[in-house]
């Protein structure tokens, strides 16, 4: 059990502990990313002095140090003196260099070996800083040691604490991990249960939790109350498997273990800036960022790959025997060591997820795995984990969030980011979303909220209109011009995804469940279209509280501009209408965009509705169409309007539809208004006569007032042509296909 | 008992009246000053009382109040039955469109000694929306303020095509499952 | 000077925080001023209170004056003990004797001697003219535990005493006799008033606090009226006048000046459950027991702005109210005192 390191020349040792202590800076720079080209300069400066440094005797009397250790006889009275000038020989260079792994190992074996009394086990425990790494080995040889019980509880203690404290150096962290069972049965102990609890929490893997281990907890939980380390070991194997604890845990208690008065923390940091010669403050300290504990970093701690379980990076040589070491040893690839995509690639059937499920969501090579994995507990984990922290930390919810809102704005943030990259959204998020927006006041976290909405899935409207667009409406209702167009900005991205889904869906079906298909395409249509006549609804509202806006226009013919392509683009069989309060008010609005945008959409529909009718009679789509001739028609009334408002300039006798605006003649002659017939068409049409005063204008210079009559004729072409080169594109389009001009003044004809 | 009409005096020229009642001091005058901050181009005058029926003998110096506001603090019980009583002396006429009731603290879930659905319910009943809102937070306060302007406005008749009473079908909390289909 | 002197010393020591520390050994006049400036007060505390207690030792110093800076310091922090009052009655036909400190003193010293021999009793008297005392309790074989005093302070002519209790109840009536012989009086009891502000306790039962200013100086209400008026002219106040009575309805109860300082008020309610007879629970003449506590770090400010906060309305139950006429903070409520049987306000 014992090894004889210090057989070795001072020579060899002397090159060991170079090498090790140029892993450390290395590690560190990776640790820290901040740490920049100009810092690995410094360090490697650094490197050199310190080499230089070990050349110096004190080298020489540690090995002296250690070699009397090594022999002197058991039991060896406290009082002696060669026993205390070796002590504070190994003392004094553990706390200003440290110490390499193998006079740490060396030393960690005669302090647990009890071969000296406690006093000098615990003198030699407490100096056990390591410069760069802590072998595995020297884990294991300890354990051992504690298994034939030498030394006393206190110095059992002792040992947990420091292994705590040095978890971050300990590689071949696996084979620490093999060690489960013997930690676990640490927990029996009294005294030893917090510190046994804390090592547990570090090095708890997936499959270290079992349902025999949970009932024991358990057991334990219900001996000795509700203890803060038990719980936070019992919340973790709740964030593994949250179906094997089914009781319910205090989710807000902090997990504190106590890991004050850390005396190696302190040394390791001392020894840490003397070889990188920064000065302390402006580099951040290697101990900060392994706990962070302050609540304004739990954000960042919930997110990032739990850092203590970062492997010290070897060189490049030393880390492929290390993968191999891995797949041999073990069946598991350490996330945090997962760069690139080739590496995810090749590790893909012995990935483990992190404690910390979090951290995946900042991870894209991580999503990629989570997207393809079929385990059914990552979801399990994710949801859990997602669901809890949504409800802790939402600012509206618990007001004492307020503060930390920002965070939470990040944290909606990355969530929206991962639904994005997953193409789907997190169904507690969506549960978040339902339980919270009736309380929403509409402000705090306004974007990210609404961003998330956009990946809520399709389900039955009416369970999504009560939970969902009830509360949205109403806020909607009492909200600001830019709230309503961000509400429409993000139901449009939800139809988008809606429509992605379905695409993606008809893609990979086969045509032995398109009968299945069948029946779940009926409701997805209806939701869909259910969806579409509650913007329209929304929209028309809308547009007469903020007094027509155009702004708010665009957002909605954006809505309907993806609308008015459902059969062609996404291919579902549905055509709906926009509501007349949304056409009449595009098509009268003073705003050339929003009528060159209507004049596009209808061209669109129109081309839809073609090839519906053409797909229908040739009976190629077996699908049931969910459109009537109520949509034709109602169709037809638009584009009648809209050839009458623009071409005929008829529009007041043509429009036929119910909520148009034909009037009748005597109607006309009360209002006084000279050449009302000519009142809508491209020349008069509001939006437009802008363009024909500037046609006019180039036309003829040198007329001073504007005669709109004149565009008839040749000039009506040419004024055709004009607008079409103001790139009015919808407008160009829809003249061009609604309209048959075979003679001059030409009759209208609709598609059907 | 004297209960207060809606349309029991004509309309002063553009200007819009607001009464918030509510026992919370404080909040009531943070909330007026918010809501007096806000750019408006009509004239606001926000009345504030902490109970009804106000007190008849400024009846005659009062403009016609184009809304009312019920502020519920869901962590006083005190505030909850002081609403209760006072709605009591509220013309019918109101309900249609012209309260509002706004619930605050129900951002602490864990301290409120009213229940949320309570508020509903008496929100339902009485047939008019509920704002939730923290009137602590200040940007919280502006937001509510001009959400509450939004309404006042539509209340006093000063957004064409929208009334009251369309209003506040648009806002009732319990929809028709088809009404916007139609 | 014995170790256990040399201890107590070191450890009261311990206890003053360093800022008071210069002021409290000179208040103390144990040492000489050459002493107090070869002291450094800016050295570890550890070793301060080892340099103190071996000038002490030079000193001579005993028991007594051990004691003292003992008093010296809890008089300083009188806020931290929870003193209880009580008060001395005298018999009819009691003649007044002329106070005399110094009788006093031997009266209370002799009264308890009398009785215990182990017991360390120190007097101070301060310029608020109140007297300290101190008593160490022993047993018939045990020396005086100087870590559990009980603090007595009394203010000549007055029927008052406020006791800081750390004491058995075997103690507490010797000390009851020795402070009736002492004080010429011929009963004593608790009365139900109980704080950590030794000062407000003062103020209530000697009637300091400034209840009904008000009525002598009415300036101060519009005052306040112009300030309301302040506000923007666009907000109306409905209810000025309500809001008005209420405030002096609060100011007639709590007098509009700053008020002593309880922790607490306590109601053992022992009333008979009332409920229509059809309901059928806890009909019979069982008393229904429970205990009502209101806490507050100020307890009266809290009370007092209760209806302007809108939490309650005003007037607030007598139960609250009556604190300081009374001079009570705990309270029973038992069927018979119809005058408080009203129920008390939600909060």
């Amino acid at each position: 059990m014992k090894k004889g390191v210090i057989a070795k020349t001072p020579k060899q040792a002397l090159t060991r502990s170079c090498s090790k202590q140029t892993d450390l800076s290395a590690w560190k720079a990776s640790a820290l990313q901040m740490t920049g080209r100009r810092n690995e300069q410094k360090l490697s400066k650094d490197k050199q002095q310190t080499t230089s440094e070990n050349a110096d005797p004190k080298q020489d009397s540690l090995e002296e140090a250690l070699s009397y250790l090594k022999k002197a006889k058991e039991r060896t009275p406290l009082k002696n003196e060669v026993l205390q000038k070796h002590l504070v020989t190994v003392e004094k260079i553990a706390q200003e260099k440290g110490l390499a792994p193998e006079e740490l190992d060396f030393l960690l074996n005669i302090a647990l070996s009890g071969k000296f009394a406690e006093v000098v086990s615990t003198r030699l425990l407490k100096n056990l800083v390591p410069t760069s790494a802590i072998t595995a080995d020297s884990v294991t040889s300890a354990v051992s040691w504690l298994c034939v019980g030498k030394c006393s509880r206190t110095t059992q203690m002792l040992f947990l604490k420091w292994l705590i404290a040095m978890f971050d150096f300990i590689e071949q962290k696996e084979q620490v991990n093999a060690l489960y069972g013997f930690f676990f049965s640490l927990l029996q102990d009294e005294k030893l249960f917090p510190f046994a609890c804390h090592v547990l929490y570090l090095i708890t893997r997936k499959k270290n939790v079992k349902p025999f281990r949970v009932r024991k907890l358990l057991d334990l939980q219900a001996k000795m109350g509700a203890e803060p380390p038990l719980q936070a070991l019992l919340l973790l194997y709740k964030n593994f498997s949250p179906e094997m604890v089914s009781i319910t845990l205090p989710t807000k208690t902090k997990i504190q273990f106590k890991n004050s008065e850390n005396p190696w923390k302190m040394a390791i940091s001392n020894i840490k800036r003397r070889l990188c010669g920064a000065p302390p403050a402006s580099q951040p300290s290697l101990i900060n960022t392994a706990c962070p504990q302050t609540r304004k970093r739990k954000w960042n701690n919930k997110l990032v790959l739990p850092a203590c379980s970062v492997q010290s990076s070897c060189s490049a040589v030393s880390q492929r025997t290390h993968h191999i070491d891995l797949i041999v040893h073990s069946d598991a690839f350490p996330v945090e060591q997962l760069q690139t995509f080739p590496q995810l690639l090749e590790n893909i059937h012995c990935l483990e997820l992190p404690s910390r499920i979090g951290s995946v969501l900042a991870n894209p090579l991580l999503l990629h795995y989570v997207n393809c994995v079929s385990d059914d507990s990552v979801y399990r984990r994710m949801y859990y984990w997602m669901g809890q922290t949504l409800r802790e930390e939402c600012p509206w919810h618990k007001f004492e969030n307020q503060p930390f809102e920002l965070e939470f704005k990040d944290f909606l943030r990355k969530i929206f980011e991962a639904e994005c990259f997953l193409q789907e959204g997190f169904s507690s998020c969506e549960e978040f979303l339902y339980r919270s927006l009736p309380f929403w006041d509409g402000y705090s976290c306004r974007s990210q909220v609404l961003q998330l909405v956009t990946w809520i899935p399709l389900s039955t409207f009416s369970e999504m209109k009560s939970y969902l667009f009830k509360p949205l409406a109403q806020l909607f209702f009492t909200s600001s011009l830019y709230f309503k167009c961000s509400v429409f900005e993000s139901l449009r991205e939800m139809l988008l995804n809606w429509l992605n889904w379905h695409l993606m869906q008809t893609d990979t079906t086969t045509k032995l469940n398109a009968d299945l298909l069948n029946t779940t395409l009926s409701g997805l249509v209806s939701s869909v279209a259910d969806l579409i006549h509650f913007v329209g609804w929304l929209s028309t509202v809308a547009l007469s509280l903020e007094n027509n806006s155009a702004f708010l226009m665009h957002f909605i013919l954006d809505f309907y501009e993806i609308v008015s392509d459902v059969y062609l683009k996404y291919n579902l069989p549905l055509v709906v209408m926009p509501p007349a309060g949304v056409f009449y008010t595009a098509l009268l609005s003073m705003d050339s965009v929003c009528l060159d945008h209507l004049c596009y959409i209808m061209h669109r529909y129109r081309a839809n509705l073609i090839s519906a009718k053409q797909n229908l009679q040739a009976k190629k789509t077996v699908l049931q169409f969910k459109f009537s001739s109520q949509t034709c028609q109602e169709y037809n009334q638009y584009i009648t309007a809209m050839v009458g408002c623009l071409w005929t300039s008829n529009v007041f006798q043509k429009d036929f539809h119910h909520q148009g605006i034909h009037m009748d003649p005597e109607v006309l002659e009360k209002t006084r208004v000279k050449g009302y017939r000519k009142s809508f068409n491209i020349v008069y049409h509001p939006a437009l006569t802008g363009y024909a005063m500037l046609f006019l204008q180039e036309a003829q210079p040198e007329d001073k007032t504007p005669n709109f009559q004149l565009i008839q004729g040749r000039r009506w072409e040419w004024y055709l042509e004009y607008l079409y080169s103001q790139e009015l594109r919808g407008l160009k389009l829809f003249i061009e296909s609604s309209i048959h001009r075979a003679s001059q003044r030409s009759q209208t004809q609709t598609s059907k | 008992m004297s209960t207060l009409a809606a349309f029991g005096k004509l309309p002063t020229l553009n200007s819009a009246t607001i009464l918030l009642v509510g026992t919370n001091e404080i909040f009531q005058q943070q909330l007026a000053e918010t809501i007096l901050q806000e750019k408006q181009d009509l004239k606001i005058n926000i009345h504030l009382a902490d109970s009804l029926p106000l007190p008849p003998e400024r009846d005659h110096i009062r403009p016609r109040i184009d809304l009312i506001v019920f502020m519920v603090n869901m962590q006083s019980k005190h505030s909850y039955s002081n609403i209760e009583a006072s709605l009591v002396h509220v013309d019918a006429s109101f309900f249609l469109g012209k309260v509002c009731f706004l619930a605050t603290g129900a951002g602490r879930l864990n301290q409120i000694s009213i229940e949320v659905n309570a508020v509903l319910k008496l929100a339902d009943l009485y047939c008019s929306p509920v704002l939730f809102c923290e009137l602590e937070c200040e940007k919280i306060r502006i937001a509510t303020a001009q959400r509450l302007l939004r309404m006042l406005r539509i209340c006093a008749g000063h957004m064409s095509g929208v009334s009251a009473l369309s209003f506040s079908s648009l806002m009732k909390s319990s929809i028709g499952d088809s009404s916007f289909l139609a | 000077m014995d170790e256990i002197v040399a201890e107590y010393i070191r450890r009261t020591v311990l206890r003053i925080p360093r800022s008071e520390m210069g002021r409290m050994l000179t208040t103390w006049g144990v040492f000489s001023e050459n002493q107090l400036q070869s002291i450094n007060l800016h050295q570890i505390k550890d070793k301060l209170s080892q340099e103190v207690v071996q000038l002490c030792e030079e000193n001579g110093a005993t028991i007594k004056h051990a004691a003292n800076l003992d008093i010296i310091y809890n008089y300083t922090y009188r806020d931290k003990k929870v003193w209880t009052v009580y008060k001395m009655t005298k018999e009819d036909g009691d003649e007044n004797v002329v106070f005399n400190w110094v009788d006093f003193k031997n009266r209370f010293k002799a009264s308890l001697r009398l009785l215990l021999k182990n017991v360390t009793i120190t007097f101070k008297k301060f310029e608020d003219n109140s007297m300290w005392i101190r008593i160490a309790w022993g047993t018939q074989f045990k020396k005086p535990n100087q870590y559990k005093p009980t603090y007595v302070v009394y203010h000549s002519q007055t029927p008052y005493v406020f006791i800081s209790h750390s004491i058995f109840k075997n103690c507490r009536v010797l000390l009851f006799q020795a402070l009736l012989a002492a004080a010429n009086y011929s009963d004593i009891h608790e009365m139900d008033l109980r704080s950590r502000c030794l000062d407000s306790l003062k103020d209530i039962v000697f009637k300091r606090y400034n209840q009904n200013v008000e009525t002598f100086n009415p300036q101060p209400l519009q005052e306040r009226n112009s300030t309301l008026e302040n506000v923007d002219p666009r907000i109306i106040q409905e209810d000025k006048n309500k809001k008005e009575t209420i405030r002096k309805i609060n100011e007639e109860d709590f007098g509009n000046g700053s008020l002593p300082k309880l922790q607490y008020a306590q109601y053992k309610l022992e009333t008979v459950f009332k409920s229509k007879p059809e309901m059928g629970i806890l009909n019979d003449k069982e008393p229904f027991r429970c205990l009502v506590t209101f806490s507050s770090p100020h307890l009266l400010e809290a009370l007092k702005s209760l209806a302007p906060a809108g939490l309650a309305t005003a007037p607030l139950s007598r139960l609250l109210t009556c604190i300081v006429p009374e001079a009570k903070n705990s309270f029973k409520i038992t069927e018979k005192k119809s005058g408080f049987s009203h129920g008390l306000p939600d909060q």
